[in-house]
């Protein structure tokens, strides 16, 4: 499969100090987490929790080689997925957004039948934006929340994706939580 | 905010968290120190941090389900869409939901079923599809197809189609619980490709063949659901889609083909392939290949890589399966899989073994083109099974190359069988007057099979009636023909776009080779038009159109846009069929012999060389083989020999004389074991292998080819042929070349009075008046010789006063003159000539050569003797460097002239050297 060698050539890649490899495997990791995501819902209807750490696993196994998925490989790949998965994330509440706002009339809703919260599509995409910001300012702190809050991943993992200690991690996680909610209540 | 003061800020936060909120004051308070901005800032997050967890504790995915959450239209029981009302939910998928639903003005009672798309699913480009679907899923109507009886958009703008509703049970079940032997599940398997073939013959794909969408009514008639639903559904099928393979893989992977997980357009194969997979299952309860996971990717994998087990070994298998939702599982054994069967293991095993385990793995196999091509044929080896007869994937097994090579040679659509049949309906029809009603649903497959021939035999003896070879012919084809486009136009075919637009390539090929550009346009222009509708720019049919459409342009001189066409179908063919299919070297072919027209050498000779190549290894791989198809194998002989000509004129003229004489010598070889001694192609092959002979110096043996070609020409032709005055004329030059002017004057003559009768282009007569003008001027006879010449030249300066060849006839012209004692009027005559060759050849060419010499000898006689030496000079050495002896004639004339001048000169010394080459010679 195309898209397991394309992930692997490019985790090396990665492994070897090129920064611009995670820019090509970014969109590679998207399309199988997006895959996988429309895939689980398919297969299970009724309403249905998405375990992101789950998919970005299963999308490590998938795109990575088994003799592939060293320690490196893996943090390096987690870093990539998390944001894939916000982006994953992002795009879809904008095209919401944008159907609720192009929608206009809508006297039954066909496939809208659990009503969403309108404030949480927005409060994510100002999230997003909030973001980008908090990038410049502190890049560590940044992914700190895209590998907690979009990968979903644990206190001690994402210690090990940054290299520092899980102390640090609460702190700072904290630090981004409050820092972002505050920027986004801002926009308000 | 810069940097550095964040980082303070990340600090003195990182410091404060942990603290209670007394002792937080105080270490701000002594940390900001008069910084009250510091000091709000900090403060403000940490606040803000205590306030919001709920949010961001979680993950966002968790945190916001509703953003992945099932949209499950699970409400909308009792609504009304369209005429219908929403009675109950029959099913929910990834891409919408089914409905029973009811009429709602309960005109009468019906019920119905009722697709909705989900949101999710709908694209501008889905919608789009989904009305062009709509029309062709609404045409199709068979008995065991559920007819697509409406659809239409909500008033949301989401998709919804209208079926009618069937009631039966996954054709899986319904055998098992009938406890169907396996000789009725075969009969009922064969009903299912009854609609499939029909869907296919509409040029429908199903995409999605799974059990579930084939349901068998109480009465045990199989109904197919969904028929061409994935391709509206499908966003594979977007243009330039980003992902296509992600979205290729909502199709159910346990039943898709190879191609199709690998994200390939998708054909008749892959149906094949997939009733392939239904009927595995049908006879063994089991899926082909083992896998234990359910992850789509190991199932994928499988699939792509894996070899499908034998059927018979498949039924020994005891298998733990997992229930789709992962909750139950089951183990199946052998004795499971028979009670519903044959009733014992060894007994169910021994009906599979041989036979049925071939059918079945034949149209399994990975490769498309390697399967049944068809439905049909897939089904009428199922009914050759059942009645006792020898089966054709047994014998394919057997001789697996050799069918390998046929298919691979067969038409690039897999329906083929099909859709010529329908074209034979539509050819007889439209021919014959209808005098063989056939319609093509109701033919059995074994004469869907006589039919193939049939219509091969037809379509070809339409095709190649070129009135160049079937003198007289022409006008009773262009009746036929004619009639065939009132009838199209006529619309008689409107709801049969595979049989119109197969057809009206046939006959647009058919008009060009007579010549008819303008109707040949209106006909594969539409046939395209038909075809990009209805299967995208991708598809190998398409391609056939553009080849077709660049074979026109090419024909009217139109070479760039030619090329473009031909680079086109290139693409599509050498992406969907391969680049090594004979498909792509037939393009490859097309495509180098208009760059070699437009002089673009190089390139040409790499496109030619290729397909030379795929067409040799595809000889190579039929020859091996004792059960190929002869006529194959004939037609691919002729191929090779096709593109090694084309190869060889394009070597020739790059300089590469050996390897193209050695290329023009193979083809004739091919040609004349296929043709026979006698065929015009081997005349045509003959006289180019005899015009390079006469290249590097070997006359006679030009000579004999050059008679036998005329020869061949004569006979196939009869005297009163075009074609025969081209045997002339090139025989003519050779002989005039020899000395042999007495019997070249003869050739010439007859060669002129048939361009006269029966050439319509003056081009062509010009060149033989001006031949024979010029052998007149070598004999002397300058009174007959300058009407001639005259003639040519008026001919020629009509066209475009600067051309070329108009050279040649000034250089005659200018001869006439000096024959006649009037150097003063040859000399303009001639200098433009030489001005004209010098523009329009490369240095070196023998025809600036030729003309040198002529001005150089006039110049003797003008008594510019210094400019003449040069020109006789260059000449000379021009004339002495050309590969071979070229034209011995017109070195003896010009070492003569090099003698003259110096003894005019009154420098006989410097004239010694050449009168020893000259007695040399």
């Amino acid at each position: 499969m195309t898209a397991t060698t394309d992930a692997t050539r490019l985790l090396a890649k990665l492994a070897r100090g090129n920064g611009e490899a995670a820019d090509e495997l970014l969109p590679v990791v998207y399309d199988e987490l997006r895959w996988l995501a429309d895939r689980y819902l398919q297969d299970e209807p009724g309403d249905h929790t998405l375990q992101p750490t789950a998919l970005v696993h299963e999308v490590y196994i998938r795109l990575v080689a088994d003799t592939e998925r060293t320690w490196e490989n893996r943090s390096q790949f987690f870093a990539v997925a998390s944001r894939a998965m916000r982006h994953l994330l992002i795009d879809h509440a904008r095209r919401r957004q944008a159907a609720k706002r192009g929608g206009g009339h809508r006297k039954i809703s066909l496939d809208e039948v659990t009503e969403p919260s309108v404030d949480r599509d927005e409060y994510l995409v100002a999230l997003d934006d909030a973001l980008s910001e908090l990038a410049s300012l502190d890049p560590q702190l940044s992914r700190l929340i895209e590998l907690r809050f979009f990968g979903g991943l644990g206190v001690d993992e994402t210690a090990e994706v940054l290299g520092v200690a899980p102390i640090t991690v609460k702190r700072r996680w904290k630090l981004a939580r409050g820092w972002l909610h505050r920027q986004v209540m801002k926009g308000k | 905010m810069n940097a550095q003061r964040w980082l303070k800020i990340r600090e003195l936060f990182e410091s404060a968290c942990d603290l209670d909120p007394k002792e937080r004051q105080v270490m701000l308070a002594e940390a900001c120190r008069g910084d009250r901005e510091l000091r709000a800032e900090v403060e403000s997050i940490l606040s803000s941090s205590e306030e919001s967890p709920a949010l961001l504790e979680s993950p966002a995915a968790e945190a916001f389900p509703e953003l992945f959450a099932h949209q499950g239209p699970t409400s909308l029981i009792g609504e009304r869409i369209g005429a219908y009302r929403l009675v109950s939910l029959i099913a929910s998928g990834g891409m919408g939901a089914v409905y029973l639903a009811a009429r709602a003005d309960d005109q009468y009672r019906q019920n119905v079923a009722i697709k909705l798309i989900k949101r999710r699913m709908v694209t501008p480009e889905t919608l789009r599809r989904f009305r062009r679907e709509r029309q062709t899923l609404a045409t199709l109507d068979h008995p065991n197809i559920a007819r697509l009886l409406d659809g239409g958009l909500t008033p949301e703008g989401l998709p919804y189609l209208v079926m009618e509703y069937v009631d039966g049970m996954p054709i899986g079940r319904f055998c098992d619980e009938l406890k169907l032997s396996t000789h009725k599940r075969l009969a009922l398997f064969r009903r299912v490709c009854d609609a499939v073939m029909y869907a296919h013959q509409n040029l429908v794909v199903h995409r999605d063949l799974k059990p579930s969408n084939i349901l068998v009514t109480s009465s045990g008639v199989p109904k197919l659901l969904d028929f061409g639903i994935a391709k509206i559904l499908d966003p594979q099928r977007q243009q330039g889609s980003a992902d296509p393979t992600a979205a290729q893989r909502i199709m159910t992977p346990e039943y898709a083909s190879p191609e199709q997980i690998r994200g390939e357009p998708v054909t008749t194969a892959g149906d094949v392939y997939s009733l392939g997979v239904v009927l595995f299952e049908l006879l063994t309860g089991h899926r082909p290949y083992r896998v234990r996971s359910r992850i789509p990717h190991e199932i994928e994998r499988a699939i792509c890589e894996e070899d499908p087990q034998r059927p018979s070994t498949a039924v020994r298998r005891v298998e733990e399966v997992v229930s789709s939702d992962g909750t139950t599982q089951a183990t199946i054994t052998p004795e499971m899989v028979s009670r519903t069967r044959e009733g014992h293991p060894e007994k169910l095993r021994r009906m599979l073994a041989g036979d049925l385990d071939e059918i079945i793995l034949m149209a399994l196999r990975k490769e498309p083109r390697l399967r049944y091509s068809t439905v049909a044929e897939l089904s009428d080896d199922i009914r050759r099974y059942l009645e006792g007869l020898p089966v054709v994937a047994r014998g394919d097994a057997f001789g697996y190359r050799a069918l390998k090579f046929v298919r691979r040679n067969k038409t690039a659509v897999a329906a083929a069988v099909i859709v010529a049949g329908s074209l034979l309906v539509g050819v007889t029809a439209i021919a014959w007057q209808s005098r063989i009603a056939l319609e093509a649903r109701r033919l059995s497959e074994a004469e869907a099979r006589k039919v193939q021939q049939v219509n091969a035999f037809l379509q070809e003896m339409l095709a190649s009636v070129d009135p160049s070879t079937a003198p007289g012919s022409g006008g009773t084809v262009r009746t036929v023909l004619d009639e065939a486009t009132r009838r199209l136009e006529s619309g008689s075919l409107d709801r049969q776009p595979a049989v119109e637009s197969a057809l009206r390539m046939t006959l647009g090929m058919t008009y060009l080779q007579l010549g008819l550009h303008a109707i040949a346009e209106t006909h594969l222009t539409r046939a395209l038009e038909i075809r990009k509708g209805f299967h995208g720019v991708e598809h190998p049919e398409v391609a056939e159109s553009l080849d077709g459409l660049g074979r026109l342009a090419k024909s009217r001189g139109d070479y760039p846009e030619a090329e473009r066409l031909y680079r086109e179908a290139l693409t599509v063919r050498q992406g969907l069929l391969g680049a090594e299919s004979p498909e792509s070297a037939d393009t490859m072919n097309n495509l180098g012999v208009v760059l070699k027209t437009q002089g673009r050498l190089e390139p040409a000779r790499e496109f030619l060389q290729g397909a030379l190549r795929i067409r040799r290894d595809i000889l190579a791989a039929g020859e091996q083989d004792v059960q190929t198809d002869p006529a194959l194998l004939a037609r691919s002989r002729l191929n090779v020999a096709t593109s090694a000509t084309n190869l060889a004129a394009v070597l020739k003229n790059i300089g590469e004389l050996q390897r193209a004489e050695g290329l023009y010598r193979a083809a004739l070889e091919g040609f004349r074991r296929e043709l026979g001694q006698e065929h015009y192609r081997v005349a045509v092959c003959l006289n180019n292998l005899a015009l390079l002979l006469m290249e590097t110096g070997r006359d006679d043996e030009a000579e004999m080819l050059l008679g036998e070609a005329l020869r061949i020409r004569r006979k196939v032709f009869g005297n009163e042929h075009l074609a025969v005055a081209t045997g002339l004329k090139n025989l003519a030059l050779l002989l005039t070349r020899k000395g042999a002017y007495v019997a070249a004057e003869a050739l010439y003559r007859e060669a002129l009075n048939l361009g006269r009768r029966l050439d319509g282009n003056e081009h062509r007569l010009a060149t033989t008046l001006n031949n024979l003008a010029d052998l007149l001027v070598t004999l002397g006879r300058y009174d007959e010789a300058e009407p001639l010449c005259r003639e040519a030249l008026a001919i020629r300066r009509k066209k475009n006063p600067d051309h070329p060849r108009n050279a040649g006839s000034l250089l005659v012209l200018g001869r006439i003159h000096l024959g006649r004692g009037d150097p003063a009027a040859a000399e303009p005559l001639l200098r433009e000539s030489v001005t004209l060759y010098e523009k329009a050849r490369p240095p070196g060419d023998l025809r600036i050569a030729r003309a040198r010499s002529e001005l150089g000898g006039c110049l003797i006689r003008r008594a510019e003797l210094q400019e003449a030496e040069s020109l006789l000079m260059a000449s000379y050495a021009a004339i002495d460097e050309a590969p071979g002896r070229r034209d011995p004639a017109l070195m003896r004339e010009t070492l003569k002239r090099i003698i003259e001048l110096y003894e005019e000169w009154g420098r006989p010394e410097a004239a010694v050297p050449y009168l020893r080459i000259l007695n040399r010679r």
